[in-house]
C-alpha cells in the first residue's frame, strides 16, 4: 500500500535529478535572495544587541532557517500541475486509477521536495551556518520537533496549493488564484522576510488565524528557541488541526471535482 | 519598416490581451494578487524601517525611494519582456519551431507575442509607492531632476530586461531555466532595493559589474538624493546607467543570437 | 529546374544518455555523457514545380527533421539545400514569406481566439495586400467551408476543423510550397479525406508545391503522384507509388490469435512474420495466394481464436524493401 505511493515518489526524485543545470543555478540565486537578507539585518543591528526578544545571531539564524524554508513555497509547483493536468485531461485517468489522488499528488510533490531539500536547503543553510556561525537548535529534542514541525508546515503548504490546483476543475485559470494566495498572502503572513513578533499588531492579529504562519514561522521559531515548553506544543497542535482541516476540505474538493467529471464528462 | 513594426506589435500584443480577458476572473485575481502582494511587501518594510529608523545612514524615506526607483524599472520590464517569464515552456513545446517559419525577427515575435496586462497593476503600484517616496525625500520636480529620473527608470528598466532575456536564452541550452529567470531578476531587483552599502564588497562588485542592478537604484540615487556615498567607485557611476544599459543590450543580443543559432542547430 | 534540391543533406544530433539507477542518476547531476544520432543520413532529392510527394517513413525516421531543414528551423550539418534558389536557413526571412507551413499536432492558430482574428493577424505578419487576402479568404472558406466557425475560438473547434483552418493559415500569403509534417494525424475517416481532397485540388488549381510527411500509407496512395520513403535518416525508396506498390505492396498480412502457442508452424506460401504469445502474423503474397487459401490452411491444421487481414504497414513496406533490396 504505502510502497505503491513510495514508486512516486521515487520517481519523482529522480525525474528532478535530469535538470542538473536549472538545480546549481537556483542554488545560486537563492544565496544571493539570502545574502541581501542577513546583511540587511546586519546592517540593520549596527549599534543595538537586542530587538524583540532576538539578539543579532537569533535574527540570522531565524532569517537563514526561514529562508531555507521558503525554497518549498518557491519550488512546489503543484497547483500549476493540477491546472496542466487538468487543461490536457490527463487528470481523468489520475482520477480512475484505483489509487487516492490526493496521496499521490503528495507522495510526487514529496519526491520533487526531497530533492529539493538534499540538493538545494541543506548546502544553502551549511553554507550560510558556517560563514556566518549561526545557531544550532538548543537540544536534539528541539531539532527532532522542529523537523516534525517542518514536516507538517509542508504539509500545509502542499494541501493549500492542492485546494487551489482543485479549482482549476471549476475556473480553467487558476494562475490568479494562485498568484493571490501564495504570492500575496502566504509571502505576508508565512514569516520569512520577518519574525511574526515585528509585525504590527493588526498584521499580527490578521496572520494568527491564518493558516500561513504555521509553514514557516512556526517550525522557524521551534528552531530558534522562541517557541519552548507549553508555547511549543500548542504551535505544533495548531500545525495539526490546520493539517487536519486543510486535506479535509483539499478531500471534499476533490471528490466534487471527480462528481463533476462522471456527471459532465469534464 | 518601423511602422510595420510597431503597428504589429500592437497588433500581436493586442490579440495576446484578447485571449486573456477571456479569463477575466482569473485576470482581475491576479491583478488583485499582485497589488497585494506588492502592499504586503511594502508594508512589511515599513514595519521594519518604523523599528530601525535607518539602514546604514539611510532614512527610511530614502529606502522606500530606493525601492520605488528599482520597481518601478522592474515592472516596466515585467510588461515588456512577459514572454520571457518561462521561456522554457515555450521551447519544450516546441512553439519555438511555429516562431521561425514567420518572417519576422524572432525576438520580436515571441516579446510581442505576450504582454501581460496584469503586471501593469504593479507598475501603477510601484509609479505610486515611488512618488511618495520622491515627496517623502524632499526631493522637488524641476526639469533637470525630471529628465534624470526618467532616464534612470528607462536604463534601469532596460537593464533589467536584458538581465531577464540573457537568463531565459539560457533555456536554448539547458531547454529547462524553469523559474530561474524570474528568480534571478526578482533576487537582484531585491538585492538593489536595498543601499548596497550593506553589501561586502564582493557582492557590491557582482551588483556593479555582474549583474549591474547598482546602476538601477544606487548610483542615480547618489545623484537624485546627494548622498555622495561611492564605496571606492568613480563618482561618474552616477550617470553610468545609459551607458551600462547600451552594454547590457548589446551583450544580451549577440547572447541570444547565438543561443537561436544553436536552437538552429539542435532544434531542441 | 527543380524548385527544391537536396544533396548530400545529414543532421547529426547529440543524444545525452540517462544513466540508470539510483546512484546512475546521481551521477548524471555532475557529468553527462552523449551519442550521435543521425537523425538524416546523406539524403538526395529533388522536387519539380508543381509536384505532390510523400515523404514517409516510420516515427523517428528522420522525417520531420528534413522538413525542419527545408523550411529554415534547423541547420544541416552537412550538404546543401536549395529552395527557390534560397538557402532556408541563411535566408529564412525571404523564405518563410514563399512557404506555408502545417504542423500536425501544433495548431499555428491563436488559440483563444476567434479563426477569423487568426487569419487578420497573418494577413498583417505575411503583408498580404488586402484585395488578395480577401480574395484567398473566400476561396477557401468556400472550398473548406470555413464559414460556421469563422468566429469561434480556436480552443472550441473539433481537430479536423481546426485542421481546414490550419491549412487555409497556411496559405493565405500564397505560397509556392506547402510543407505539411503530419497534417492527418489524429483525424476521423471523414476528415482525413477532406483533408486529402483539399490538398489534391490546391496542388492542381494553384500550382502549389506540396510536400506531405506520414506514416499513414492511405494519405499517400490517395493523394501524392511520387513518393520517398526514409527509414534510419536514409532514403530506401524515390519514385512513383504504383512501382513501388506493384513491388513491395502485393504482401498481406494476416494476425491470427491461436487458441494456444503452437511450437511449430508450418504453411505453404506464407511466411510467419513475427509472433507475440498465442498472436502470429502471417504475410503472404497475394497474386500467387489468396485469403482464403490461408485461412483454410490455418482452420485445418490449428486452433484459431480470432483473425484480421490487413494491407500492409509502412513498417511492414519498408522490411520488405530490406529483404527483397531496392531494384
Amino acid at each position: 500500500m504505502i510502497k505503491k505511493y513510495l514508486t512516486f515518489t521515487v520517481k519523482a526524485f529522480q525525474r528532478t535529478l535530469t535538470y542538473r543545470f536549472e538545480l546549481w543555478m537556483e542554488l545560486l540565486i537563492n544565496v544571493l535572495f539570502m545574502l541581501v537578507y542577513v546583511y540587511l539585518w546586519k546592517a540593520l543591528y549596527t549599534g543595538r544587541t537586542s530587538v524583540e526578544g532576538y539578539d543579532l545571531n537569533g535574527i540570522l539564524t531565524y532569517i537563514v532557517v526561514s529562508q531555507t524554508l521558503l525554497t518549498f513555497t518557491f519550488t512546489l509547483r503543484i497547483a500549476r500541475i493540477i491546472e496542466e493536468k487538468v487543461r490536457t485531461g490527463e487528470v481523468v485517468t489520475d482520477l480512475m486509477k484505483p489509487i487516492d489522488f490526493q496521496l499521490m499528488t503528495l507522495a510526487t510533490a514529496a519526491g520533487t521536495s526531497s530533492h529539493t531539500a538534499l540538493f538545494n536547503m541543506l548546502p544553502k543553510f551549511l553554507l550560510f551556518y558556517g560563514a556566518f556561525g549561526l545557531s544550532l537548535p538548543p537540544s536534539l529534542l528541539t531539532l527532532s520537533l522542529f523537523i516534525m514541525s517542518v514536516v507538517l508546515g509542508y504539509v500545509i503548504l502542499f494541501s493549500i496549493e492542492f485546494i487551489i490546483g482543485i479549482f482549476a476543475f471549476w475556473l480553467v485559470e487558476i494562475r490568479g488564484l494562485y498568484a493571490f494566495v501564495i504570492w500575496g498572502l502566504a509571502m505576508l503572513f508565512s514569516g520569512y522576510f520577518l519574525p511574526l513578533e515585528f509585525y504590527p499588531t493588526f498584521l499580527a492579529k490578521v496572520a494568527a488565524v491564518l493558516p500561513f504562519r504555521a509553514i514557516i514561522y512556526f517550525p522557524t521559531a521551534i528552531y530558534t528557541g522562541q517557541f519552548i515548553g507549553e508555547h511549543l506544543v500548542t504551535a505544533l497542535l495548531i500545525q495539526l488541526a490546520w493539517v487536519g482541516a486543510l486535506v479535509g476540505i483539499g478531500r471534499l474538493g476533490y471528490r466534487a471535482a471527480f462528481r463533476k467529471l462522471v456527471i459532465q464528462g469534464g | 519598416m518601423m511602422r510595420r513594426y510597431i503597428k504589429l506589435y500592437f497588433l500581436l500584443a493586442g490579440a495576446y490581451v484578447r485571449s486573456r480577458l477571456q479569463y477575466r476572473l482569473s485576470f482581475g485575481l491576479m491583478c488583485f494578487g499582485i497589488v497585494v502582494s506588492e502592499a504586503c511587501l511594502l508594508g512589511l518594510l515599513g514595519a521594519l524601517l518604523a523599528k530601525f529608523r535607518t539602514v546604514n545612514g539611510w532614512t527610511w524615506a530614502e529606502v522606500v525611494f530606493l525601492y520605488g526607483l528599482g520597481n518601478v524599472a522592474h515592472s516596466f520590464m515585467r510588461i515588456l519582456g512577459s514572454q520571457l517569464d518561462d521561456f522554457d515552456r515555450y521551447i519544450i513545446r516546441g512553439e519555438l519551431d511555429g516562431v521561425l517559419i514567420r518572417p519576422v525577427p524572432p525576438l520580436f515575435y515571441l516579446l510581442a507575442s505576450r504582454v501581460e496586462l496584469i503586471h501593469v497593476s504593479r507598475a501603477l503600484t510601484s509609479v505610486a509607492i515611488f512618488v511618495v517616496a520622491f515627496h517623502l525625500t524632499d526631493l522637488r520636480w524641476t526639469l533637470s531632476v525630471a529628465l534624470f529620473t526618467f532616464t534612470t527608470i528607462l536604463s534601469g528598466g532596460v537593464i533589467m530586461f536584458t538581465l531577464m532575456l540573457i537568463s531565459a536564452t539560457v533555456a536554448l541550452w539547458t531547454t529547462k531555466s524553469g523559474k530561474l529567470t524570474d528568480l534571478l531578476v526578482a533576487a537582484t531587483k531585491e538585492a538593489a532595493i536595498f543601499p548596497i552599502s550593506i553589501y561586502p564588497l564582493a557582492v557590491r562588485l557582482l551588483l556593479t559589474f555582474i549583474l549591474p542592478v547598482a546602476f538601477v537604484t544606487y548610483y542615480p540615487a547618489q545623484q537624485l538624493l546627494q548622498k555622495g556615498e561611492f564605496l571606492g567607485m568613480p563618482e561618474s557611476f552616477q550617470f553610468g546607467a545609459p551607458v551600462v544599459a547600451l552594454v547590457m543590450v548589446c551583450a544580451s543580443y549577440l547572447l541570444w543570437c547565438s543561443g537561436l543559432r544553436r536552437y538552429h542547430s539542435t532544434g531542441s | 529546374m527543380p524548385i527544391i534540391t537536396v544533396e548530400h543533406l545529414s543532421k547529426h544530433f547529440k543524444v545525452y544518455k540517462r544513466r540508470t539507477g539510483f546512484w546512475g542518476n546521481l551521477s548524471s547531476t555532475f557529468s553527462r555523457e552523449h551519442d550521435i544520432i543521425k537523425a538524416v543520413d546523406n539524403v538526395n532529392f529533388t522536387l519539380e514545380r508543381g509536384e505532390l510527394v510523400g515523404y514517409i517513413g516510420a516515427n523517428g525516421a528522420g522525417k520531420s527533421t528534413t522538413i525542419k531543414m527545408l523550411t529554415g528551423i534547423l541547420v544541416p550539418t552537412s550538404g546543401h539545400i536549395d529552395v527557390m534558389g534560397l538557402m532556408p536557413y541563411r535566408h529564412r526571412k525571404e523564405n518563410t514569406r514563399r512557404i506555408g507551413v502545417v504542423f500536425g499536432q501544433r495548431t499555428q492558430l491563436w488559440w483563444d481566439l476567434p479563426v477569423i482574428d487568426s487569419f487578420e493577424l497573418l494577413k498583417h505578419i505575411y503583408e498580404i495586400p488586402q484585395n488578395l487576402y480577401k480574395q484567398n479568404l473566400e476561396f477557401f472558406s468556400e472550398l473548406l467551408q470555413l464559414q460556421p466557425f469563422l468566429s469561434t475560438p480556436v480552443r472550441r473547434l473539433s481537430l479536423g476543423q481546426r485542421m481546414r483552418c490550419d491549412l487555409t493559415a497556411a496559405l493565405l500569403h500564397n505560397p509556392e510550397i506547402l510543407y505539411l509534417d503530419e497534417p492527418t494525424i489524429g483525424l476521423d475517416v471523414v476528415a482525413k479525406e477532406q483533408v486529402r481532397q483539399f490538398l489534391r485540388q490546391v496542388n492542381a488549381e494553384r500550382q502549389v508545391t506540396v510536400i506531405l510527411t506520414t506514416h499513414d500509407l492511405n494519405d499517400v496512395e490517395k493523394v501524392c503522384q511520387r513518393l520517398i520513403i526514409i527509414d534510419s535518416g536514409k532514403i530506401i525508396y524515390n519514385g512513383a507509388i504504383d512501382a513501388l506498390k506493384k513491388r513491395y505492396g502485393k504482401t498481406r498480412l494476416l494476425i491470427v490469435d491461436l487458441a494456444q502457442a503452437y511450437s511449430d508452424i508450418q504453411l505453404e506460401g506464407v511466411d510467419l512474420t513475427r509472433r507475440d504469445g498465442n498472436r502470429i502474423w502471417l504475410a503472404f503474397d497475394r497474386d500467387t495466394t489468396s485469403a482464403s487459401e490461408v485461412i483454410a490452411q490455418l482452420t485445418a491444421r490449428y486452433e484459431i481464436q480470432d483473425l484480421t487481414i490487413s494491407e500492409p504497414e509502412i513498417e511492414e513496406i519498408v522490411r520488405r524493401i530490406y529483404e527483397l533490396g531496392m531494384h
